[in-house]
């Protein structure tokens, strides 16, 4: 871990790096929870639970019932069913209490135009009872020079990174960040990672919600997918995008070409694609070994052989098209 | 109970002042907003001082001059445009944009923000009215035998009254544009009964009994008669009295600062109160030439804008890429009532959507019925003109009566 400054973010001082301890306290727990709004189900029936200290993730399409999840967790919505614990509280019912340990940064919230930056930090450490130092909060994620601009002169990222200040100012020891890096640009997304870690890293844990793929890959210790108000699979992203796919593809560069019935002729192919120079062999079992020995017995040489693992997004894309064909075949 | 008390606790106390000291900063950087509150009352005082037979005694008035008698109007109207148009249009975008949103994840609940709203616009009104003493005592001799005592009585049941009746409009509206529509409703006989459109002393017996039982009216009644030195009697005090109770009382239980349930019932007053009414006009029809159909058709009193491309969001749907056509019907100078004509062709018809607008209901509606009426005719016509498919029902032509 690169030597972090010291950022001063809320939370206990140990920072808990590396991999999750399996047997981490749960710190959130979700049991079928069921919000409908009339006749519209948002969220039918999610389970999962998030472990002290780790970046669990939400992911799931636009309507999939993520944000639903979170602001009933936020205490802002009153499920229909299940049960609720956010250390060990009911959001419903303890939200004040609840919301001194838990920082919420939403979707669909905003300041008013004309408040400073400044203002509205002192503003929101008011409503706690031990709020982190905010100019410092305002200086780790770089609002310094911002200070003194209304809330309606901020660029979206800077309008971002206010929202994560003012999710942390009351030191909280879980943050429910919701689609933070939407509207970004790669260059700041990419610094809001930075950012996260370094709030997990002094131990706050997150709930992450998000459609990126490539953030949940990055920053998640485990994800959840949710499609149609159910999760449909929850894991560690390396873990999904293997549990997605039995097929494995190879890609290499031949000194000379080898023609594609050979290759199909194998048992472990089951298809063979040209991309440029590059052959792409999709197939199964102890591929890799299989291709290079047809190769060495045509008297070629394979080069610059690469396996492409599957990525969480072909895990998403494979899964959800599975749930939906569920759904067709129950005639929906 | 172990709310009530943290509600108090000095933590909690420091937020709800740092609340206010924000509102009142966002209310001072509001320029539209002070010119209101503070410029526009003060400005009538000044005008209405300068002009020296406003300021003559005259017997109609009870003895008092139109300058005297209009100075309790004007403080009943920084009540109604402090209470009923901006605090439930600021509470409206609040809700709107998200701020009370944002406000409810935090231990300090959403409704301690409206607290600090209203807070800060009875301040505004207490300094405006104070204004209006101060510069009507000290540059135009206004001359008050003020009781101050029922003054300040009377005082604090309008501003229970206005702000009431303004908190019940918030509780309604889920939107500052719904609110604003209500408030402007509510604002012309309001304004008329505090004495806005000329004393309500000249006017006959019935409209005066009338004034003392409306809200302005009676607010008017009190502090005139406690500005003038006199007890403003029991019936007043109890009419305001009552107001103020009523009022307060259907806003604290109605309110409702989540966004969840207003959106819906703001939903159903905005369909209420702005009307949509469509018309299908046969084959592909121009926004120019709907335009122009009811530039001729119209009385002359209707200004006609040209048909423009939609620019930006239509109704909350996100942006259209090909913008239909729109139209702005407005009443002439006043543009008291109007509608806004939106053309979209479809499927070979051509739908034209019509919706109220404009401050007066009644007005707004007839904008409506007479646009509708033309486009009518404009249908027929082009019925007439084209081939007509089939079974094309001809509609025998009917007489509307205006």
């Amino acid at each position: 871990m690169a030597a972090t400054p010291d950022t001063g973010f809320g939370g206990q001082k140990a920072p808990t790096q590396g991999p999750i301890a399996i047997d981490a306290p749960a710190v959130i727990a979700v049991e079928h929870l069921h919000k409908a709004y009339g006749a519209t189900v948002a969220v039918d029936d999610v389970n999962f639970s998030v472990r002290a200290g780790e970046i669990f993730g939400i992911l799931g399409r636009n309507g999939a019932g993520k944000t639903t999840t979170v602001e009933c967790l936020s205490g802002l919505r009153v499920p229909d069913g299940g049960h609720l614990d956010v250390l060990g509280l009911d959001p419903r019912k303890d939200a004040r209490e609840l919301h001194e340990l838990v920082g919420v940064q939403l979707q669909e919230s905003a300041l008013p135009p004309k408040i400073r930056v400044g203002e509205a930090v002192e503003l929101y450490a008011s409503f706690y009872r031990r709020p982190a130092d905010g100019n410092h909060l305002l200086g780790v994620l770089g609002l310094d020079e911002k200070r003194g601009a209304y809330f309606r002169e901020l660029s979206g990222g800077q309008k971002q990174r206010l929202s994560i200040v003012l999710a942390l100012i009351g030191q909280p020891q879980i943050a429910i960040l919701d689609e933070l890096t939407a509207g970004l640009d790669p260059q700041a997304r990419r610094e809001t990672w930075e950012l996260i870690e370094g709030v997990r890293d002094r131990g706050v844990t997150i709930l992450l919600v998000t459609h990126f793929m490539e953030e949940a890959e990055r920053l998640c210790n485990r994800v959840a997918l949710i499609d149609h108000g159910k999760v449909i699979a929850l894991g560690p992203p390396a873990h999904l995008g293997e549990q997605a796919s039995t097929s494995k593809r190879v890609r290499l560069r031949a000194s000379d070409q080898l023609p594609d019935n050979v290759l199909e002729a194998l048992p472990e192919v089951s298809a063979v694609e040209h991309h440029g120079t590059d052959l792409v062999v999709i197939g199964s079992g102890d591929l890799v070994t299989a291709v290079v020995l047809a190769f060495d017995r045509a008297g070629l040489v394979a080069e610059d052989v690469r396996t492409e693992a599957s990525t969480l997004e072909d895990a998403f894309l494979a899964l959800t098209d599975a749930a939906d064909a569920t759904a067709d075949g129950l005639g929906r | 109970m172990s709310t009530f008390v943290a509600a108090f606790s000095p933590s909690r106390r420091r937020a709800y002042r740092m609340l206010v000291l924000t509102e009142l900063r966002l209310a001072w950087r509001t320029p539209s907003y002070l010119v209101v509150a503070l410029g526009i009352p003060v400005l009538l005082l000044v005008i209405f001082g300068s002009i020296p037979s406003l300021t003559q005694p005259k017997k109609e008035f009870g003895g008092v001059s139109f300058f005297t008698i209009y100075t309790p109007t004007l403080m009943v109207l920084v009540l109604i445009v402090l209470g009923l148009l901006s605090l439930p249009s600021q509470m409206g975008s609040y809700r709107e944009k998200g701020v009370l949103h944002r406000m409810s994840t935090t231990p300090v609940p959403a409704s301690a923000l409206l607290g600090a709203q209203v807070a800060v616009n009875i301040l505004f009104a207490v300094v405006s009215i104070a204004l209006i003493l101060g510069v009507g005592g000290g540059a135009f001799n206004l001359v008050l035998p003020v009781q101050f005592g029922w003054f300040v009585l009377s005082l604090a049941l309008a501003v229970a009254a206005m702000f009431g009746i303004g908190l019940c409009i918030a509780a309604f509206a889920g939107t500052a544009r719904v609110a604003l529509v209500i408030a402007g409703l509510l604002f012309y006989p309001l304004a008329f009964f505090s004495g806005m459109y000329g004393p309500l002393a000249v006017y006959p017996g019935v409209v005066g009994q009338i004034a003392e039982w409306a809200p302005t009216g009676a607010a008017f009644n009190a502090l005139h008669a406690s500005l003038g030195g006199h007890f403003p009697g029991w019936t007043t005090v109890g009419v305001l009295a009552a107001y103020a109770a009523v009022f307060s009382a259907i806003a604290v239980r109605w309110f409702r600062w989540d966004v969840e349930r207003s959106r819906t019932r703001s939903g159903r007053v905005l369909a209420l109160l702005t009307l949509t009414r469509s018309v299908t006009l046969p084959g592909d029809v121009t926004g120019e030439q709907v335009s122009t159909a009811l530039h001729d058709g119209l009385p002359s009193r209707f200004e006609v804008e040209p048909a423009t491309k939609f620019k930006g969001r239509l109704f909350g749907f996100g942006t259209e890429p090909a913008g239909p056509d729109v139209i702005l019907v407005t009443t002439g100078t006043t543009s008291i009532g109007r509608a806004q004509v939106t053309v979209v062709r479809a499927l070979g018809d051509t739908r034209v959507r019509i919706r109220s607008g404009g401050q007066v209901l009644y007005s707004a509606l007839s904008v409506v019925r007479k646009v509708r009426r033309v486009l009518g005719d404009l249908a027929e016509a082009l019925a007439e003109s084209q081939p007509p498919p089939a079974a094309s029902a001809k509609r025998p032509k009917e007489k509307e009566h205006t």
